[in-house]
């Protein structure tokens, strides 16, 4: 059934959900600065996003440069060193170790990759794709965005307070992260648990609000204001993935707020939510009252931090099996279990957080549950990666740089959905928990997962955006590059972390259990890494040559058929000059019904056949 | 995409992120988190006409104060123990291999009761409580305390409050040197290099107790530090002695003070070149 | 429609580009391992020898104790001293061996498709939405593996964590704080008629007999991690873990805390020796020594 909420009018648009003043010239704040259309709200996302991947980025190549020299006054850190540790020799103190790890981890999901995959690929691809206006809350949206800012300027703000950023983890689980030192009378536990905590959760609790008030714009815009004849089942994948992924940004994110708000109190009211009775703090005793539970924060902060990271693939889950559609000039491979099994991931992945707390203490018969829950979530993944092959089978294939990104999507996925299950057998995580067998599987799911993901809708959708191409030879050169670097990079850590080196710490040479060769593997690693950031200038001077002087770019120069291609490129103000209807679903590519090899969805059937009615489905 | 358009997003992604930041950075740096002077403070140290170093070493001279050496005092001493020595505390250092290694066979006992083979007390932390008066130039020589052997040296000992101080390692393994101060703040360091220095100044006064001196990793590793405005107060050696000289003529208060034994006074009152002794006894 | 921007490439160009990057990517590759350690550049890289290295030469230095488990390259796991070591060991491989074939054929597939398949101007992709049975066939295959790890996992996991402290065990506490770890051998202080439990500087065990461990923390969050002995347990202030092993060779190891608890979290390294059962004895009455009297 198609739900809809704009009347199918050519010429002038009745003032529906999506109304606003569309009839008299915006200032250059409201048009730029302080925007309500969506598709500036997304550039402002993705902006701010790419300038904290270069903050992010940058705290990457410090922790790898401590791990290739640890403690090392002949290799000292350029710059940094003499600015900050001239009086104590020049080397990185481990204190300011905790806080890179901490602020790289926290920078690169909440204000990275979550606002990229929400906030950019959310606010350019639903409405369009769904035939709306806009957004269903448009004030909204700009207040979404307009969160970030500030949110982003404390995080990094932190780094200059006295004590310094935040330094418990991106996980930061208390009492570390509790004992900031400012009740209780001991001292804090380590100098990134003094403010620098606190302007954390401030800081998230904003990006929080944010995600929280974006979700329920894209969920009631995907279920409102759909063109006529665009049912559910016939949505791009990239919309379903955005719906499902806003579902869990709405249930899961409240949890975090609340923890936040707990462990801010914690730490400076004087509750114990997290804090025993009987801590002592460098002999110091902690004289609260006690009676908190520390492994409380970890359920709580799991129980949204693992529908976070199914927040953080599946838009580009959805944004791949589009691509890999268009390109492959072949409907995609499965479409009804495509959607069923990213909407079984979000349901699981609500009910598999405690793996992240095997070892944490918490009773071993809970652990055996989420074992169960945990081994089963591989299977909508494993459904989705047969798909994707189904997809590129048999298809026509056309190498662009957005398709090569998206393969490798596919491909770097499966690792790291594979190193997953290791995970998942809570016996074997006894040894690889903590290690960097983790590290290695984050990072192939959320760079080599994600992050090609991001490349390839970035190439996709850069036409339609800005009406003009990114140069296709920069894109392959950057695609292989960066292939190459990143795979040296984090396959590494596949094997140190199996032999036992440990994640968070500043050195590991006395760690004799590693046997030989830890230190040449980090050494590899490290400069992997620094080739791997040298290479993604590539892409940045790309997309930011390419936004000026790239080729300009027709309506639809992929032969695409979803709503986006069949408006301007870059679309009007209105997104849509008539309210498109839609007679197909979104992948019909070589259909038998057409001379071309694509097929929009919103082509009307030759003749009157009854296929001329938009809700008609085919029986194929 | 045009300039205009460009400009309008990159505005929005950096003008305004910069000058919150500025904001941010600007109202935290000097209010956020605890008060306190940064630990590395180069106190201004005032040339001062001083003879003697503030030796760290178990010396039991102080240095001689910018006062009147025609009329100075001096009171010298001992601290005598009549108690039952306690049994020696072999110190386990088997949990760090390097430290063990740097000993060999022998066997190293814990210092907080050293009791010399005259029966005095060593590491006795003696100074003028009461009775000084006036404020006295800082000296510019710096006081070190080196971890050698994953042990404090000196075990004891007294700094002038501001003065610079060095922290040295001159072992080959990790360590963490944690002040305590009660009065003000320090840094709790890490020291993973053979030959790394800190520098380090205390900025209050703290002798009652002293600033203890720990190491998270070594937790046989204690040293107390004892900050004064003044130059009165020497630590006994290893026959016991002490010695505090320069001082105005006057009545003073002294004051003992041993890390298990605690606290003993004593009231002296010096003339003009006075050389007063003055003996403690602790009964364990 | 106008022409697409597509690269309409012929078959041959796409990967002669491929190869063209491929081979720029192996030069730097080999420039990043030359980097990284290859003469001449390692000694441009050496630097000063790690916080472990022992007592100048000179001193009359006891021998630092050989670390057993300090045997193997970092591309072996490590060495297992414990008897359920074997078990979690068995548990790695198989899922290793079941990965790996997914991981070969998946990629192999991939790559296979994206070289038959490429773009042919002259070919119409095959248009289908989809195969049911096939859908069917690769939900059940891989639901049936999952749920034998499932079980194959349960079987360990119950084994070595379900229950509690094994009776006639060698009782120890161990507890951490910042940034160490102590231990308290419970029950000597009755054995031995002492003032307090033996609190040794390096965990003493005796082989093959089971050692339980009860954990607890000072101040915040640690890890109890015996690499070489497959056992790892956070220490949650304010409870009590219980954890439990059987050494099955001697030998000196490592413990590492595995949860970060402030700034020396990486330097938190303590000692456990495996001794055969008559050198466990010798070595309690020696300990018997250093340990406190009753007060009278």
């Amino acid at each position: 059934m198609s739900g809809h909420g704009q009347t199918a009018e050519t010429g002038h648009e009745s003032h529906g959900v999506g109304g606003h003043e569309a009839h008299h010239e915006l200032g250059f704040l409201r048009k730029y600065i302080f925007s309500i259309d969506h598709k500036v709200i997304s550039l402002q996302f993705l902006f701010t996003g790419l300038v904290m991947m270069i903050i992010g980025g940058l705290l990457a190549m410090l922790i790898r440069w401590q791990l290739a020299w640890p403690f090392d006054p002949n290799h000292k850190v350029p710059i940094l060193s003499n600015l900050l540790w001239e009086e104590v020799g020049g080397t990185m103190p481990s204190s300011f170790y905790a806080m890179l790890f901490t602020m790289h981890g926290s920078i690169m999901i909440f204000f990275v990759i979550i606002p990229i995959l929400v906030g950019f690929f959310g606010n350019l691809c639903v409405p369009l794709m769904i035939g709306a206006k806009d957004m269903a809350f448009p004030l909204l949206n700009g207040i979404s965005y307009w969160l970030m800012p500030p949110a982003a300027a404390i995080m990094v703000a932190s780094f200059f307070t006295e004590t310094g950023a935040a330094g418990g983890g991106w996980t930061s689980y208390p009492p570390l992260s509790a004992l900031g030192g400012a009740t209780g009378g001991a001292p804090a536990a380590a100098p990134g648990s003094a403010v620098g905590q606190s302007l954390w959760c401030i800081s998230l609790l904003f990006v929080g609000t944010s995600s929280i008030l974006g979700s329920i714009n894209y969920i009631t815009t995907i279920i409102k204001l759909r063109a006529p004849g665009l049912s559910l089942m016939r949505l791009p994948l990239t919309v379903w993935a955005i719906f499902i992924t806003s579902i869990l940004v709405l249930f899961g994110t409240p949890v975090l707020t609340s923890a936040l708000g707990m462990l801010l109190f914690d730490r400076h009211l004087g509750t114990n939510f997290f804090l025993p009775r009987g801590l002592e703090v460098s002999t110091v005793p902690y004289t609260g009252t006690g009676g908190g539970q520390p492994i409380l924060w970890q359920h709580l902060f799991w129980f949204y931090s693992h529908p976070a990271v199914y927040i953080m693939i599946l838009p580009t889950m959805g944004v791949t099996s589009d691509v890999l559609s268009v390109f492959s000039r072949k409907p995609v491979f499965g479409y009804k279990p495509m959607v069923y099994s990213m909407a079984a991931i979000a349901g699981l992945g609500f009910i598999v957080w405690a793996h992240h707390m095997f070892q944490s203490g918490m009773n071993p018969i809970l652990v055996s549950g989420f074992v169960v829950s945990t081994t089963f979530i591989a299977l909508p993944s494993a459904i989705k990666t047969f798909n994707w092959l189904g997809t590129l089978w048999g298809g026509n294939i056309q190498f662009t740089s957005a398709m090569l990104n998206a393969i490798s999507f596919v491909a770097m996925f499966v690792i790291g959905g594979l190193s997953g299950i290791y995970m998942a057998s809570s016996a074997v995580d006894i040894h690889i928990h903590d290690t960097y067998f983790i590290v290695a599987h984050i990072h192939y799911v959320l760079f080599g997962g994600s992050m090609f993901g991001i490349f390839a809708g970035v190439h996709f959708w850069f036409p339609k955006i800005f009406g003009r191409f990114m140069n296709e030879t920069m894109g392959k050169v950057h695609f292989w590059l960066t292939f190459i670097a990143y795979n040296c990079t984090f396959f590494a850590m596949h094997i140190v972390g199996a032999r036992g080196m440990p994640r968070r710490i500043a050195d590991y040479r006395h760690y004799e259990w590693l046997g030989e060769g830890a230190l040449q593997m980090n050494k590899f690693i490290t400069m992997s890494a620094f080739t791997l950031m040298a290479i993604q200038v590539i892409f940045a001077l790309n997309f930011l040559l390419s936004m000026f002087w790239g080729k300009k770019a027709p309506q639809n120069p992929w032969r695409a058929n979803t709503l986006e291609w069949q408006t301007s490129s870059p679309p009007p103000h209105e997104n849509f000059a008539v309210t498109p209807t839609v007679y197909r679903g979104p992948y019909e590519y070589s259909s038998p019904e057409s001379q071309e090899d694509y097929l929009p969805q919103t082509q009307p059937p030759a003749g009157g056949s009854p296929a001329g009615s938009p809700a008609y489905r085919p029986a194929h | 995409m045009t300039l205009t358009k460009a400009l309008g997003c990159t505005t929005n992604a950096l003008a305004i992120f910069g000058l919150l930041c500025t904001a941010f950075f600007t109202a935290c740096a000097p209010g956020c988190g605890p008060s306190s002077t940064p630990p590395a403070d180069k106190s201004a140290s005032v040339p001062s006409a001083t003879a003697d170093k503030t030796a760290p070493a178990p010396a039991a001279t102080t240095p001689a104060p910018a006062v009147d050496p025609a009329s100075a005092a001096t009171i010298t001493g001992k601290v005598a123990f009549s108690g039952t020595e306690p049994p020696k505390v072999v110190i386990r250092m088997e949990a760090d291999p390097n430290c063990k290694a740097i000993h060999g066979t022998n066997q190293v006992f814990t210092e907080d009761v050293v009791v010399n083979a005259n029966k005095t007390l060593r590491n006795v932390l003696v100074y003028v409580s009461a009775g000084v008066t006036g404020t006295f130039p800082i000296p510019a020589e710096t006081w070190v305390l080196d971890q050698k052997g994953c042990q404090y040296h000196p075990h004891v000992w007294g700094v002038r409050v501001r003065q610079k101080g060095e922290i040295l390692s001159s072992d080959a393994t990790n360590h963490n040197v944690h002040p305590l101060p009660k009065n003000s703040k320090l840094p709790n360091m890490g020291m993973p290099n053979k030959g790394e220095k800190r520098p380090i100044t205390i900025t209050k006064a703290e002798f009652s107790p002293p600033v203890q001196f720990k190491c998270d990793v070594h937790p046989w590793m204690t040293a107390y530090c004892g900050a004064f405005d003044h130059p009165f107060f020497a630590v006994t050696d290893d026959q016991g002695n002490f010695k505090i000289g320069g001082l105005p003529p006057g009545k003073y208060t002294l004051t003992a003070w041993h890390e298990k034994y605690g606290e003993q006074k004593k009231e002296v009152e010096v003339a003009a070149k006075d050389s007063k002794a003055v003996d403690f006894d602790y009964k364990g | 429609m106008d022409s697409s921007a597509t690269s309409r490439d012929g078959g041959s160009s796409i990967f002669i580009r491929a190869l063209a990057g491929v081979v720029v990517g192996l030069v730097i590759s080999a420039v990043v391992l030359m980097m990284a350690g290859a003469p001449p550049f390692d000694a441009a890289f050496a630097q000063n020898p790690p916080a472990t290295a022992p007592a100048t030469a000179g001193q009359a230095a006891a021998p630092v104790p050989p670390i057993e488990g300090a045997t193997g390259t970092v591309w072996e796991l490590p060495v297992n001293a414990s008897e359920h070591g074997d078990a979690v060991d068995f548990l790695f491989w198989l899922i290793t061996a079941i990965t790996f074939v997914t991981f070969v054929a998946v990629e192999a597939l991939l790559v296979f498709f994206a070289f038959k398949y490429r773009y042919d101007p002259n070919r119409k992709a095959i248009f289908t939405h989809g195969n049911h049975r096939l859908e069917v066939v690769w939900t059940v295959t891989p639901a049936v593996i999952l749920f034998a790890l499932v079980l194959a996992n349960q079987k360990v996991w119950a084994k070595i964590r379900y229950g509690d402290l094994p009776p006639n065990s060698t009782q120890v506490e161990v507890t951490a704080q910042q940034f160490r770890w102590s231990f308290k051998m419970l029950g000597t202080a009755e054995r031995f008629n002492k003032g307090a439990d033996f609190a040794p500087g390096v965990l003493h065990v005796p082989l093959g007999k089971p050692v339980a461990v009860s954990l607890r923390s000072k101040d915040v969050l640690h890890s109890f991690w015996l690499p070489n002995f497959r056992v790892k347990l956070d220490a949650v202030p304010g409870m009590t873990g219980r954890v439990w092993f059987t050494p099955i060779k001697t030998g000196t190891y490592e413990i590492a805390c595995a949860e970060l608890c402030g700034m020396e979290h990486w330097n938190m390294r303590g000692l456990l020796k495996v001794v055969t059962p008559q050198e466990y004895e010798a070595w309690l009455l020696e300990e018997a020594k250093l340990a406190p009297e009753k007060p009278q």
